[in-house]
């Protein structure tokens, strides 16, 4: 191929640059997006339509950005796409595979077309990555045999079957039972011990432990950029949780308090809930507010509280 | 640059995804029922089965034309090509892993051509599986397919069409991205191609030919790939255009690359263009053989009327080096015209061949020109007319094989593959091969005085007989046959082989043939006698060894009676030999007559009698054990039978008597296409007894419908008296059509300009030259008519007669033969015969109490011109027997009656008149009264034939037939959309289509027959048409000359017990408020129905005939009006 299939030992492994993609009835995906990733897990957390996936398309070469630059271990992807492709496992939002083919057959020709020439070392790696992803057991089975989540399984091998030194990872949890999607954070926390992964999710919780960076993207900016410490922090002494007799709960429980969650404790209900303004009377502050409770923080700052919950609950 | 290890992996990942389609294996199992089914069909339903029967069906089989059903199974496979790769990318998308293969780093290149060689495996193995397959079955019944021809197809002709098929679905899949789109626009341009094919010149075919169908040429055992050329250009040239597609789908692939537009396009636009240019120069080198014909013949044509060298002997000495060069040493001795001086000696001669000097006797230079096959010799001063003189010349070259011919009105590369269904009879004039050489006479690799145009019209020049003395070195182990006895000569110094042929009858020209053959030979009744053959070709031989002594004795048989009849075989040597399928077996000018016999040789195509199945219709001795002559004698009159049913010019019989007469002798001037054609017929039929029929008119779009009427035809005279052959049904399926007889009544036959419509001329020939040839052999008996031939054949040997020659020969024999000769020739009418009565009754038996039965008839002829008919009669001789017997042809003058009587010992109870060529065009049957065998009429036996004088015919009734101008048909307005609307009848008979008397399948729409139950004045005609449409209707109108009891009747040929069915048809009688009829065919007879008396005023009476809904068929005959007298009776058929 011709490429060096590493990254460079430090500096950013993917430098962004004012990039803007205007698609074509003018509708503005990304506006200006400059963002540096470094090694490790990054999560590109945003909202449906915020521009994640426009931007992982531009990253992983698909797409050509209208403006800017996105260069990948020095690569431009424009200019040296294939360059960049030889670097990359890209998982994209919506994935599937040729319904009558096996998994392994799936996977060793993906692993063929990036580049492992070797039949022998293809195979290991198969077998490498239907360990990770657990499919294993199902190797030998045609996609169309397999459920929702084996198939977003098998995308995730067929990002890993070259060894990428970078993964690209679109909404990777979008369908995935709660079991699936906890071993998927597990497996991504893993695999970022190793390699750069780019994680764009609109669920907080995807981004898990191993999530070095992060940064949130709305209507096509970034509009934070931070630790998830960071983000979480957006959230300090407006969380809070308060008690309330079952019958005095109410949907709305007034201006600028968004509920988070609700629990039942016998004739009361236990709600936790974000004030954008002053806590209401009987409110507990919480201490330690979570990454969700801070992306919602952050994006009720920005006005935008109920997109953030949308997807929250919606996932 | 490609990373094949990419390309592999997605090669494997497509064959594999291909497999497990549920489309690809349903065209899969159409391409191999197609493509074996194709083969099973040609093989063992045709081939195996039918082969022997005839050899124009022996060259229909499986061994020899993979590339039909090959063809077949590459055409479903190209369809199939779209429905699986019209979805490059879409599949991918819908798969939704189209992003994940556009991220990762393979190239477009890599990607496409991997599925793409993917899908051409998946096609192409199984395509050898089915290659191995149609072996291996041909193996079990005896048919393999000519291994060449096996690896044409599976290389040259599937990967080319493969890749096309692949790069243009995977192109217009890229740019259409709809399936549906993709399917539509590829499945359009395949059918196109398919179309194109069909209507596109010959020599444009190269651009539609996807699928490379004889591509390559005609398969041979005889020669094979060493003449690939342009066929294998052709098919480089579809795979560059594949590949070429391939690549620019890969360039246009909708995913982004980082090589630039140039790098990605320059690749498939070169192949693109190497494709292009490759077809183009195979599409130009053919129309240049079209154009380089044109040019030799215009050249030839401005020479037309030059004076010609008369040919007396040639002497030649031959080197041949096949396939590269041949050296001719030749001495011409000829003379002037004698009416004009020669100041240039105008030859023929190959264009290949370069004419390396040119000396007079003196053995001084002389100047010439070579030009287009024409070599013009200035004489050093003018030959005074009648004068001779001798050139020498030597020449040497690749002879030019695509030369001769010139003046063929059909030229294959300038038609349609529709219209030159002739290709199947072979397409090259001459062979030069490493492995074959067939030098025909029309390549002039012996100088022929004269330029080519003119020389196959005896009207215009007369053929040129010459003696020949041919000396042939060749390589050793070749055999080369000539005209003549084959004398061999030392070696030479080198080892090469000599021979001689020095025949000593004359020729007109002379055929070499020459390759490593085996040979059969014996000498019979003086004349040696050979078979040369492919050593690949020995089993028919050896299956025929134990008839050998029955087929010589037939041939010997055949050559003394000859020579009896004063018609001795000429050369001493006759050779059958093998050739080719692609040599080509027609000839040029009008005729396009047989390529496939020359002076001394009979040419067969090795698909012919070589390879035909004789061997399963033998199987088993048991079945043969009682017949008379045993097994040998069935195997020879099976091959009798064989090659005297083809009708691709291989008839033997045909063909090897033109040694005893046209090769010797033969008209010039004025009808000399006719006497040619009369007196050659009459040598076949004294010297073999066989008639033929070629017309490479025939082999056009036409050709099925052509080989229907043949069969259909052959199919209705198996209920018909008397042994007919298979040649009779064609010519009279052919050469009876009524476009010919319609020719035949416009243009009396010395006036006939056979190059206007040369079909229908050939045919009017066969129709009434035949019938001459008929009646000189029937006037004048065998001995004395073979005399006539023989006393002209030895009056004129070595040149040609006249017509006045003939008729001078005509009178000595039979004075009335001049004035008959002078009404064939010269008048276009024909007699009419009508039969006006016939008697029938019991005499007093025999004084040894025989039985005895009196038959009177007699026979008008009411035409302006006299003619021949014969009687022919069937005796009841009880126990459901019947004998036929028939008279000597009976001269019935213009406007006259002739009186025919015999007394026979049983009852007549069929008489059916067959005059040779009348107004009525066939036979018809005489309508006899009732015979009370029980009574007995005391008149004394009469067996006579007198002309009795002249009476009007009786007109007390009024008929009006399907020919009268009283007729007509309705066809009702056609309703809604046909596909291909109504094809146009190839034949038309009074303004109906014409069509075989068959009522099982009527035509559906009203067509016109002929039966002899019809009713006709002379022809016996009937209209008929699909019944259950009560819009369909026949109306016959008639003149009443006055007011009365009318009687009317329908003619109805066959009852309804005899195809007709059931249900009624309904008869309208009068205009305006019509009374109408039923008529109920369970009710009806064959002949004359009356259906009621009708009270009718003077003037038009109109009668409509139409169907039920549960008629099959309704057929208008005629109609017949009475007038009925006060007090009669009768019965009738019809409900009012």
């Amino acid at each position: 191929m011709g490429h060096e299939r590493s990254l460079p030992p430090s500096g950013p492994r993917i430098q962004i640059e004012g990039v803007r993609h205007v698609y074509g009835r003018g509708v503005v995906a990304l506006d200006g997006v400059s963002l540096a990733v470094e090694a490790g897990l990054f999560g590109l957390l945003g909202p449906n339509g915020a521009g994640k996936s426009t931007l992982m398309r531009i990253v992983c070469t698909i797409l050509v950005p209208s403006e800017g630059s996105v260069r990948v271990a020095g690569h431009d992807v424009v200019r040296e796409c294939h360059a960049v492709r030889s670097l990359l496992g890209y998982l994209p939002q919506e994935f599937s595979a040729w319904r009558s083919q096996r998994v392994e057959e799936v996977l060793d020709l993906c692993a063929a077309l990036s580049g492992l020439r070797d039949r022998k070392a293809r195979r290991q790696r198969i077998d490498w990555v239907l360990g990770r992803t657990g499919l294993a057991a199902v190797a030998d089975r045609k996609v169309k045999a397999l459920s929702g989540g084996m198939v977003r399984r098998l995308g995730v091998a067929q990002a890993l079957v070259h060894d990428p030194p970078l993964l690209v990872v679109d909404e990777p949890t979008v369908g995935l039972d709660p079991q699936e999607r906890l071993r998927f954070r597990q497996l991504m926390t893993g695999l970022a011990q190793e390699r750069t992964i780019l994680l764009s999710t609109h669920i907080v919780a995807d981004l898990g432990a191993g999530c070095a960076e992060l940064a949130v993207l709305d209507r096509g900016k970034i509009v934070f950029r931070g630790t998830p410490a960071d983000l979480a922090a957006q959230a300090q002494g407006r969380v809070f949780e308060m008690t309330l007799p079952a019958h005095e709960d109410r949907e709305d429980l007034g201006e600028g308090i968004e509920v988070i969650s609700r629990v039942r404790e016998g004739a009361a209900v236990r709600v936790r809930a974000l004030a954008t303004s002053a806590l209401p009377p009987g409110a507990r502050p919480i201490e330690e507010p979570t990454l969700e409770e801070g992306y919602l923080a952050f994006m009720a700052a920005r006005g935008r509280a109920e997109a953030a919950l949308a997807e929250e609950a919606a996932s | 640059m490609l990373d094949w290890s990419v390309v592999a992996a997605v090669t494997r990942a497509e064959l594999r995804a291909t497999r497990r389609l549920v489309r690809y294996w349903v065209f899969l199992a159409l391409a191999w029922l197609f493509g074996i089914g194709g083969f099973l069909y040609y093989s063992a339903g045709l081939h195996r089965s039918l082969s022997a029967y005839s050899a124009t069906i022996a060259q229909v089989g499986g061994r020899y034309f993979v590339a039909i059903y090959g063809g077949f199974y590459i055409l479903v496979f190209l369809a199939g090509v779209v429905f699986l790769g019209f979805d490059l990318r879409t599949r991918d998308e819908r798969a939704r892993i189209a992003e994940v293969l556009d991220a990762r780093p393979q190239t477009n290149l890599e990607l496409v051509a991997g599925r793409g060689l993917g899908l051409l495996l998946a096609a192409w193995l199984p395509l050898l599986g089915a290659a191995g397959m149609i072996q291996a079955i041909g193996w079990s019944i005896g048919e393999t397919v000519e291994p060449y021809s096996v690896v044409e197809f599976v290389v040259f002709m599937a990967l080319p069409a493969l890749a096309f098929g692949i790069g243009l679905a995977y192109l217009s899949s890229v740019l259409l991205r709809s399936r549906i789109l993709v399917a539509v626009a590829n499945l359009a341009l395949l059918g196109g191609a398919i179309f194109g094919g069909n209507y596109l010149p010959v020599y444009l075919s190269p651009v539609v030919n996807i699928h490379g169908a004889f591509s390559l040429g005609y398969p041979s055992d005889m020669v094979h790939f060493d003449n690939l050329g342009l066929g294998a250009l052709q098919r480089l040239g579809v795979l560059g255009v594949g590949v070429g597609l391939l690549g620019l789908a890969a360039a246009l692939y909708p995913r982004r690359e980082a090589s630039s537009p140039r790098a990605r396009f320059a690749v498939p636009a070169l192949l693109l263009a190497g494709g292009v240019a490759a077809t183009s120069y195979v599409v130009r080198a053919q129309w240049q053989l079209v154009q380089n014909l044109d040019r030799a013949r215009a050249h030839h044509e401005g020479r037309g009327d030059s004076p010609v060298p008369d040919l007396d002997r040639v002497q030649a000495q031959l080197v041949l080096e096949p396939g590269r060069r041949l050296a001719l040493d030749a001495t011409l001795a000829f003379r002037a015209p004698a009416t004009s001086p020669l100041e240039r000696a105008l030859w023929s001669f190959n264009p290949g061949l370069s004419v390396t000097s040119l000396t007079d006797a003196s053995g001084r230079t002389l100047a010439f020109r070579h030009e287009a096959g024409l070599l013009e010799v200035d004489l050093p001063e003018p030959l005074a007319p009648g004068a001779s003189t001798t050139l020498r010349l030597t020449a040497s070259g690749a002879p030019e094989t695509d030369f001769g011919y010139l003046d063929a009105v059909r030229n294959v590369f300038a038609q349609s593959s529709r219209e030159a269904q002739l290709f199947v009879l072979g397409y090259e004039p001459s062979l030069f091969r490493r492995s074959f050489v067939a030098l025909m006479p029309a390549s002039r690799w012996l100088p022929a005085s004269g330029p080519e145009v003119g020389r196959n019209d005896p009207r215009r020049r007369p053929r040129d007989y010459f003696q020949l003395e041919l000396e042939v070195e060749l390589p050793e182990g070749w055999l080369p046959a000539a005209v003549g006895r084959r004398e061999e000569l030392p070696q030479t110094a080198e080892g090469r082989s000599r021979f001689r042929f020095a025949p000593e009858g004359p020729v007109a020209e002379a055929a070499l043939l020459a390759a490593r053959f085996e040979r059969r030979a014996a000498e019979i009744d003086g004349v040696d006698f050979e078979v040369l053959f492919h050593p690949a070709h020995r089993q028919n031989l050896d299956f025929f060894e134990d008839a050998a002594g029955e087929i010589r004795d037939w041939l010997a048989e055949r050559l003394r009676e000859a020579r009896e009849l004063g018609l001795a075989y000429p050369y001493g040597a006759l050779t059958l030999a093998e050739v080719p399928n692609s040599l080509r077996t027609y000839g040029g000018g009008w005729r396009m007559d047989s390529a496939l016999a020359a002076p001394g040789l009979l040419l067969v195509r090795e698909s012919s009698f070589p390879t035909a199945r004789f061997d399963v219709h033998f199987r088993d001795p048991r079945s043969f054990a009682d017949r008379e002559g045993g097994m040998a004698r069935a195997k020879r009159e099976w091959l009798e039978r064989f090659f005297e049913s083809d009708f691709t010019g291989g008839n033997v019989f045909v063909n090897g008597a033109r040694n005893f007469f046209s090769e010797i002798t033969g008209p010039y001037g004025e009808g000399a296409i006719v006497l040619e054609h009369v007196l050659q017929d009459l040598a076949n039929r004294l010297v073999t007894g066989k008639r033929g029929y070629f017309s490479v008119h025939v082999f056009g779009p036409e050709l099925n419908s052509v080989v229907q009427q043949v069969m259909i035809r052959w199919f209705l005279m198996q209920g018909q008296p008397g042994q007919r052959s298979i040649v009779d049904a064609a010519i009279e399926a052919i050469a009876s059509r009524p476009t010919v007889w319609d020719a035949l009544m416009e243009v009396p036959l010395a006036r006939l300009d056979p190059w206007k419509d040369p079909r229908t001329a050939l045919d009017v020939l066969v129709l009434k030259g035949d019938a001459m040839a008929q009646v000189l052999l029937d006037m004048l008996g065998r001995q004395a008519a073979g005399e006539l031939l023989a006393d002209l054949r030895e009056a004129y040997r070595g040149r040609t007669f006249d017509r006045a020659a003939v008729a001078q020969r005509f009178a000595e024999v039979k004075p009335e033969l001049e004035e008959w000769l002078a009404l064939w020739l010269d008048r276009a009418e024909l007699p009419a015969f009508a039969a006006e009565s016939a008697e029938r009754y019991r005499l007093p038996d025999t004084a040894e109490g025989e039985p005895r039965y009196q038959l009177r008839v007699v026979v008008r002829n009411e035409a302006e011109v006299a003619g021949l008919v014969r009687v022919e009669y069937f005796q009841d001789l009880g126990e459901d027997r019947s004998r036929s017997e028939s008279t000597d042809p009976l001269l019935v003058p213009a406007r006259s009656r002739l009186e025919f009587a015999l007394v026979t010992p049983h009852p007549v109870q069929r008489v059916r008149v067959r005059p040779y060529i009348s107004l009525n065009r066939g036979p018809f049957e005489v309508e006899l009264p009732p015979l009370d065998t029980g009574r007995t009429v005391d008149r004394k036996p009469l067996a006579l034939t007198r002309v009795l004088p002249w009476e009007p015919p009786a007109e007390d009734r009024i008929v009006v037939d399907d020919l009268d101008a009283g007729f007509r048909t309705v066809e009702p307005e056609r309703r809604g959309w046909r596909l291909g609307g109504r094809a146009t009848p190839s034949e038309t008979d009074h303004g109906l289509p014409a069509a075989p008397p068959f009522f099982f399948r009527p035509p559906d729409r009203w067509s016109r027959a002929e039966a002899p139950q019809a009713w006709g004045r002379y022809r016996h005609t009937f209209a008929f048409v699909r019944g259950g449409d009560p819009e369909r209707g026949a109306i016959f109108e008639a003149q009443l000359p006055r007011a009365g009891e009318w009687e009317l009747e329908l003619h109805v040929p066959l009852a309804a017990d005899r195809r007709l069915g059931e249900g009624s048809w309904t008869v309208e009688v009068g205009e305006g408020e019509p009374r109408t009829l039923t008529f109920d065919l369970g009710a009806s007879q064959s002949g004359w129905n009356s259906l009621g008396t009708f009270s009718l005023p003077e003037g038009l009476v109109r009668v409509t005939l139409r169907s039920d809904s549960k008629a099959r068929v309704l057929v208008a005959d005629a109609v017949r009006w009475r007038v009925r007298e006060a007090g009669e009776n009768t019965a009738h058929a019809a409900r009012h």
